[in-house]
Formats: C-alpha cells, sequence, structure tokens
C-alpha cells in the first residue's frame, strides 16, 4: 500500500506535469543539472521502496 | 606492438573468453528443450542481476544513450526514468509466473497467456509480435557492434564485416548452449562493462573539461541551456514536447517487464525469492547510466559537429590518443554490450517462434529432439533477417529501440488481466491485444496523423483498453476452474 503510494509519486515526478518543477538546468547540484540530478533522486527513491517492499514481504510470508 | 595490433589482440581475447565462458555451463544443463530454453529452472541471483542489467547495457548503452546525451541532452533522461518505473511489475508478476511454469511445465510468456484464454490463435498473434519487436531490437545491437569496430580500426574493418564477426560468435554459442550460455556470458560481460563506463565516465570529463562540474558549466556557458532542460531537444534540435518525453518514458515503462526475452526469464530463476531479490537491485543496474550520459555530455563543447552521434564515444576515444590497451578495452565493452543483449534476444526469438509460432499446430507430435533443433534453426534464420536489416538501415539506435518498445506494451494489459481480473474473456484478450497492435503499427507508420504528439504506442494501449474491457464484460465468463488457476497464488 504505501509501497504504491511512493511508486505512484515517483511515477508522477518523472513525468508531466511533476517533473515540469525540477525540469529547469539550475541549480546545479554537485555540479549536475537539476534536471538530471531530479531523476537520480528518483530512482534512488524507487529502490528504497522496492527494497523495502522486498524486506517486509520477506518477514511476513514464507518462501518456497 | 602497433597500436591497431594491440587493440585487435584485445579485442580477440574478448570475444574466445565469451566464447568460453558461453559453451562451458552448457555442458551441465540437460539437452531438452526445458534445458535449452529455461535451463532447467536453475538460475541464482547473481546471474539473474546480470541477465536483468544487459537489458540496459546493450548498444544503447555505450553508443546510443552517449548519442543522445550528445545530440539530445536531457531527453536521454527518459532511459533512466523509464527503468525505475518499468521494472516494478516484475516484481509482481515473476513469482506468480515462476510458479505456474513450475506446476505446468510453461516456458514461454504465451504458453501462459493462450492457455489461461484457450486461443492457440493467441499464442500465434503474440509469437509474431515478439519476433516483429525483436528484430529491429536485435538489428541496434548489430549495428552498434559494426560502428564500434568499424570507427576503432580506422575504416580498416567495413561496418558489414565488424557486425559480421561479432555475431558469429554470438550465434555459435546461443545456438549450441541455450539460455545457460546467455546467463554465464551475460554476468562476465556485465561485470566488465561496469566498469569500463565508470572508468571512461568519469575520466573523460576530467581530461577534456576538469571535473563533472566544469563540463555542464561549460555546455550552459555555450549558450546550449536548452539541452539541459528537461526534456531536451527533438532529432532537429528544437525542445522536445513534454507529451513526447512522458509518453517516451510511459510506453517504455509499460513495456519493459513484458519483452518476452526479460518475461520468460521468471521461469529461469532458481527460486521466487532470488527473482525477487533480482528485481529490487536492478535500479543499482540504472545507476551505471549516470557515467554513460556523462559520456555524451562530455562531447557536447569538446566535438561539436559530430553526424553521426551514435558513434560519439568511440570516435571521442579515437581523437584522445589513449593507450591502445584502453581503447581495445573499451572496444570489448562496447562489444559485450551488444552481444550481451543480441545473445538473449536471438535466443528468446527462436524459442518463441517455434514454441508458440509453430508447435501449436502439430501438438503432441513434434518431439523434445525435433523443437530443439527447430529453434536452433529458428535462431539462425532471425539472426540473419536483422543482419540484412543493419546492413540496409539507416536509423538512430535509440529511435530503433523506440519503436520496439511500443508493440511490446501492447502485452501488457492482457498479462495484467490474466493474473488480477476474473472477468477478462478470450475474445476481450484477442480483441484488446489485435487493436492495440493495428493502432500501433498505424501510427508508427503515419505518425503525421496522430492528434497529439506522443509515442504510437500510446494510442495502442488505449484502444487495447478499451477493448479488453468492454468487449469481456459483454461475452460471458471464461470457465472458473480456468481462471482461478491463475489469479490465485
Amino acid at each position: 500500500m504505501i509501497f504504491g503510494i511512493v511508486m505512484g509519486l515517483v511515477t508522477i515526478f518523472l513525468l508531466w506535469p511533476g517533473y515540469l518543477l525540477f525540469s529547469s538546468m539550475e541549480p546545479f547540484i554537485l555540479g549536475v543539472p537539476l534536471s538530471f540530478a531530479w531523476v537520480i533522486l528518483c530512482t534512488l527513491v524507487g529502490f528504497a521502496a522496492l527494497l523495502a517492499l522486498y524486506l517486509s514481504d520477506r518477514s511476513t510470508q514464507k518462501e518456497d | 606492438m602497433e597500436t591497431g595490433t594491440i587493440i585487435l589482440l584485445v579485442v580477440g581475447l574478448y570475444l574466445l573468453a565469451s566464447l568460453l565462458t558461453g559453451i562451458i555451463p552448457s555442458l551441465r544443463i540437460s539437452k531438452s528443450v526445458s534445458g535449452y530454453v529455461a535451463g532447467d529452472r536453475s538460475m541464482n541471483v547473481f546471474i539473474l542481476y546480470f541477465v536483468f542489467g544487459a537489458s540496459i547495457f546493450s548498444s544503447v548503452a555505450f553508443l546510443g544513450a552517449p548519442g543522445w546525451a550528445y545530440s539530445r541532452g536531457a531527453a536521454a533522461f527518459y532511459l533512466i526514468a523509464y527503468g525505475v518505473i518499468g521494472i516494478v511489475p516484475l516484481y509482481f508478476f515473476g513469482p506468480r509466473t515462476w510458479r505456474l511454469g513450475k506446476k505446468y511445465g510453461y516456458v514461454t510468456q504465451a504458453e501462459l497467456l493462450s492457455d489461461r484464454f484457450s486461443s492457440k490463435f493467441l499464442s500465434v498473434m503474440l509469437a509474431v509480435l515478439s519476433v516483429a519487436a525483436f528484430i529491429p531490437y536485435l538489428t541496434l545491437q548489430m549495428i552498434g557492434a559494426g560502428y564500434v569496430l568499424n570507427v576503432i580500426s580506422e575504416g580498416l574493418i567495413p561496418f558489414w564485416l565488424g557486425a559480421a564477426i561479432t555475431y558469429f560468435v554470438v550465434l555459435v554459442y546461443v545456438y549450441f548452449s541455450g539460455v545457460m550460455g546467455v546467463g554465464w556470458s551475460n554476468a562476465f560481460q556485465g561485470m566488465f562493462m561496469l566498469v569500463m563506463a565508470w572508468f571512461l565516465g568519469i575520466y573523460l570529463p576530467n581530461i577534456l573539461h576538469g571535473g563533472i562540474g566544469e563540463m555542464f558549466q561549460s555546455i550552459a556557458d555555450a549558450g546550449k541551456g536548452d539541452m539541459l532542460t528537461a526534456p531536451g531537444l527533438d532529432a532537429a534540435g528544437e525542445p522536445w514536447s513534454w507529451s513526447a518525453y512522458s509518453s517516451a518514458v510511459l510506453i517504455s515503462a509499460v513495456g519493459f517487464s513484458m519483452w518476452p526475452h526479460l518475461f520468460m526469464r521468471s521461469y529461469a530463476a532458481s527460486s521466487t525469492n532470488s527473482l525477487k531479490l533480482s528485481v529490487v537491485l536492478y535500479p543499482t543496474f540504472l545507476l551505471f547510466l549516470i557515467p554513460i550520459l556523462f559520456i555524451g555530455f562530455s562531447a557536447v563543447t569538446a566535438y561539436p559537429g559530430v553526424e553521426q552521434a551514435d558513434s560519439i564515444l568511440p570516435h571521442v576515444l579515437m581523437q584522445l590518443e589513449l593507450p591502445a590497451i584502453i581503447v581495445g578495452l573499451f572496444c570489448a565493452g562496447a562489444l559485450a554490450a551488444s552481444m550481451s543483449s543480441g545473445d538473449a534476444i536471438l535466443h528468446s526469438a527462436g524459442s518463441i517462434w517455434v514454441r508458440d509460432g509453430i508447435k501449436p499446430f502439430y501438438g503432441k507430435k513434434l518431439g523434445d529432439k525435433t523443437e530443439r533443433l527447430l529453434i536452433q534453426i529458428s535462431v539462425l534464420v532471425i539472426g540473419l533477417t536483422a543482419y540484412l536489416f543493419a546492413v540496409v538501415i539507416d536509423y538512430s539506435i535509440v529511435g530503433l529501440l523506440l519503436a520496439a518498445y511500443g508493440g511490446v506494451a501492447q502485452i501488457f494489459p492482457v498479462v495484467f488481466a490474466m493474473f488480477y481480473w476474473k472477468r477478462a474473456t478470450k475474445a476481450g484478450a484477442l480483441a484488446g491485444l489485435f487493436g492495440g497492435i493495428v493502432v500501433n503499427t498505424f501510427f508508427l507508420l503515419l505518425p503525421e496523423l496522430k492528434p497529439i504528439d506522443m509515442h504510437e504506442g500510446i494510442y495502442g494501449l488505449i484502444v487495447n483498453l478499451i477493448l479488453i474491457t468492454s468487449v469481456s464484460l459483454l461475452t460471458p465468463r471464461d470457465p472458473e476452474e480456468k481462471v482461478s488457476k491463475f489469479t490465485e497464488g
């Protein structure tokens, strides 16, 4: 459930209209344009969400 | 030793190593079709991780992606964006597919779907669609291999010969060893490419601009700020439209988990747990696209005006007069990228064509031995067809990739309905898939008729969804025992 919300947000913020807010070149973040840094951040958030889902799945059900 | 000789030596050694890692694992796998196609369901997390990762590290990574960053700037970010969304469905579909495959012996995507919807026609339709999407995908891998050898040898090895040599090696190990050969060579090639990507992605901005920040600053100072503002530029160099960018991300994300060669790997997993874990780790592979895009950006102000954007990386390397060993290693890395995807596609295309396209008409009469032989022959024929396209076609690598995704994405609604929507019927599934393919193909061939500038696959998906829902609701339910076999678990 929480996973669905997080992935939904990641999707919105990687596309129009969410990405529109972070589409500019400036400011540079650690030398990387905001538009690029934003995509990287979303990827990391997506990874964290998947990892959390996996860990909670593993603790709740027995694996075959 | 002369520079050229060293480069060729490194490349030759690499090809030999690929051949060996491709053939040896097959010695331990059974000679059955299940062994050839699904590796006796024995792939662990390590191999699966690289098999999924190889889908990124294709010719797209070393040639197409830097090419797009170089010519279209922020447009190339779509390659990272869709991966993180696109892998998610596999986390849910994969374990279900694995359990059903283990229980009922499926090894392809269409076997699963055609059993659920009791339709041979659906199976044939999927086989034709898969092979039709695979050929451009395979073609772009071959184009990549051809470019690399051509540019690095300074024209000495013609494009057609470069592609031919590389794909001869791939054909040999795919022909003999099937999926386990693909898996192990992917792991070997994958590790090799990760190292090359980070090395070049940090080395080139430093040597050309003195750092990554300075590199982006120089693009901004050169008045090319449009390039760094999402969604970047279109093929003509004008700012790209938001609808085109968003629909490219969306269609690729929807299509990603449906690629038959990725979907089929669910069967090859050793357990649902190893399958889930490799899906979860997949985004770490996406991060390796970051240095890859740096490579493309580093050439924007340093080497303006290169006509053939897809060959920007080998072009830059040749200009820098680097030590021969580094150029040789890069060359091998780029070939690895091309081959690791090419082998998986070839292998799946052959398996799917025979099992889903031909076998339904023979029933049980087709023996295991004949089937395996037929798959191997199909591998040869499909490889040759893609090669012919590679020699005559003139199209950007990422462009070919996007075109192939439109067709594959049409499979998503039927797969989703199979697992989660009990009310879906045979007629609905057939109508949805067929309608989606027709509309997608129509706008692919006649793009000027699109009402809004969106990827043709989106139009296909809209029609697909409307048809599968409405036709399913208008036709009687499918038999309960058939449906629950797939929706439970």
